[in-house]
């Protein structure tokens, strides 16, 4: 099992992340299409928590307005795959060149990220300079002018109705695809040097400086990707639903993926990646409860579990640590030495930080 | 400063005239500095001579109310630290400051992808410079898993991998127990000609800076008040009342 993880060496982090997210995935339909659906959702979490991982994660700002990126991605992604005929019905107003636009899925993607990603970039000519607090900041206040943007530009959003007769083409094949295409992207980006770069000035800013690191220049990296990728995301999301408002990208959505990340981990792909599991998990088990209990009991339980991890496990369970052969193997021996004397009564999944490579 | 120039050993930087004021207090005044390769300049002082804050102001973390700093003939002045840094003039805080998450290996190789453009390259250049300090071993570890020691070692290694011209190190042996500080100073004393580089070294152990410096520079109140040899700052009145007279006196009590 150690050859196996020398022989993989650096790639072994994303490799495991896929086995499990495509076990995950191929189990699930046996749950029938709620629990496919369920699956869908969570991959497109992935995505979403692994885009703001490469931002928030690799530089250590934490964002509060990266689901702008969302809602750009779903709003271009929808507008040029609509059926012509059905687009003129609805949005007759629309300018011509989007008027005229139909593209297959895939390019769909790939336009509906990049549009997100040329806003990140305009974002970050002004925003990149900030210090970290003031950017999380201003980075809100970018989510709010989005959000309003789509709500009251009527001729080409629809305003606050729901925008509708989106073609449906994320399957869950779609949505695994493009969760592990997301995952290695990020990986290599983290693992080259814009990462290592973004990751030191993360660490400690002046150090970073000192040896020649240009912060601003290395969050701006950060923040294109990192738009380009959510603004993906956002594309399969709209796909997904086919009918969406303003309101599917905004305060939900960013508490939502804040909490993912926090609870998995912000300082390793395999936190953010374990995170949306995790929490995909927990809204299962209290949609459960609020059948008993009413209304409300899935966010607070959210909520609680981010609070729970922020005050006992402040790094997340992931520890910051990367899932490799051998932090797997070091889980195993200890789950071993533990049970005869106490049973595993703790926290899922525990990544202990392996000390030994 | 009338020393004479020696041509062959490249630019030299240059603060003349500095000062750095906060609201009112004069910390650093009117101080003109010279740093050349091949050479250990130590900078001492008692505490709040503006050392730091001067030294500040030579790397670009700090910009001068008043005066310049020169690299060779190019003005750098206020010029932010990345910059400076890509330029040759890297420095280490007095304080820890390494990447405490990331592997001694990527602290080295993160300061060497300022002289290397691909990843691939600063490994084998941050290997090579691990290997020069010793400590291959700890290549792995997580920075914040290292003794104290360890990190200002590891400290120095990341200065090193960026390439510097001229190295600025504030109070590398602070907090060493003795065989460590004379380690770190043999390492120190062996750097200008290996690296052909300028080394300016605040320290406050004398016994550090006699057997390092082949120039230092006294500062007090923010203004120099004596520069010379070894020789002639240990003889020097004005240097034993402000400062070293002090010292020994805490030391031998």
């Amino acid at each position: 099992m150690q050859r196996l993880g020398t022989s993989l060496g650096k790639i072994q982090t994303p490799v495991l992340l896929t086995i499990v997210i495509a076990a995950i995935s191929l189990l699930a339909p046996l749950g029938g299409l709620a629990m496919e659906n369920r699956a869908i959702v969570m991959l497109i979490n992935i995505a979403l928590v692994v885009g703001l991982y490469s931002f928030a994660g690799l530089s250590g700002v934490l964002s509060f307005g990266h689901m702008s990126f969302m809602g750009i991605g779903a709003y271009t992604g929808a507008l040029i795959t609509i059926p012509l005929t059905a687009k003129s019905a609805l949005l007759p107003e629309l300018p011509s060149f989007i008027a005229h636009a139909e593209f297959s899925f895939p390019i769909a993607i790939l336009i509906g990220g990049g549009v997100a990603a040329f806003v990140a970039l305009v974002v970050s000519l002004p925003v990149a300079r900030l210090p970290a607090l003031a950017m999380s900041l201003a980075l809100f206040a970018v989510l709010v002018i989005a959000y309003q943007v789509e709500s009251n530009w009527n001729s080409v959003t629809r305003g606050r109705q729901a925008l509708f007769g989106v073609p449906t083409g994320t399957t869950l094949g779609v949505a695994l695809a493009v969760a592990l295409l997301v995952i290695f992207f990020v990986y290599g980006y983290q693992e080259s040097r814009f990462g290592l770069r973004l990751r030191a000035s993360r660490e400690n800013e002046l150090a970073a400086a000192a040896i020649g690191v240009d912060v601003v220049r290395e969050r701006r990296i950060a923040l294109v990707l990192s738009g380009f990728v959510i603004g993906v995301a956002g594309v399969v999301y709209a796909q997904y639903l086919g009918v969406f408002t303003p309101n599917d990208f905004y305060l939900d959505v960013t508490f939502l993926t804040i909490a993912m990340l926090v609870i998995g981990g912000t300082r390793s792909l395999t936190g953010a990646v374990i995170g949306p599991i995790l929490v995909a998990v927990l809204t299962y088990l209290l949609q459960r409860g609020e059948t008993v209990t009413g209304p409300g009991l899935q966010q607070i339980g959210l909520a609680l579990a981010m609070l729970a991890v922020l005050i006992f496990r402040p790094s997340g369970l992931s520890l910051g640590a990367e899932l490799t052969i051998s932090s797997l193997r070091s889980l195993v021996v200890r789950g071993r030495r533990r049970t005869p004397s106490a049973p595993a009564s703790s926290a899922p999944a525990q990544l202990e930080v392996p000390d030994e490579n | 400063m009338g020393v004479e120039r020696d041509p062959g050993s490249g630019p030299e930087l240059v603060a003349a005239g500095v000062c750095v004021h906060f609201e009112g207090v004069k910390a650093v005044d009117g101080v003109d500095l010279t740093l050349r390769r091949g050479e250990v300049l130590g900078l001492v002082g008692p505490n709040g001579a503006g050392k730091t804050t001067l030294v500040n102001s030579l790397t670009g973390f700090e910009t001068p109310t008043a005066g310049s700093v020169h690299l060779g003939d190019r003005d750098v002045t206020g010029m932010p630290a990345a910059r400076l840094a890509r330029l040759g003039v890297a420095r280490t805080f007095q304080s820890g400051r390494l990447f405490d998450h990331l592997t001694v290996l990527e602290n080295v190789e993160a300061a060497a992808l300022t002289g290397h453009r691909t990843r691939r390259r600063a490994v084998v250049h941050a290997t090579s410079v691990l290997e020069m300090l010793e400590l291959s071993h700890i290549a792995s570890r997580r920075a914040r898993e290292l003794s104290h020691g360890e990190s200002r070692n590891v400290e120095l290694g990341r200065l090193i991998a960026t390439g510097p011209t001229f190295m600025l190190l504030d109070e590398p042996a602070a907090g060493l127990n003795e065989a460590e500080s004379d380690q770190l100073t043999a390492l120190i004393a062996s750097l200008p000609e290996r690296l052909d580089c300028g080394v300016l070294i605040i320290e406050h152990d004398m016994r550090v800076i006699m057997r390092l410096c082949h120039r230092i520079q006294v500062l007090d109140h923010g203004k120099t008040i004596a520069l010379g040899t070894p020789e002639a700052i240990r003889a020097d009145p004005v240097v034993s009342e402000a400062y070293l007279g002090s010292v020994e006196r805490d030391a031998a009590s």
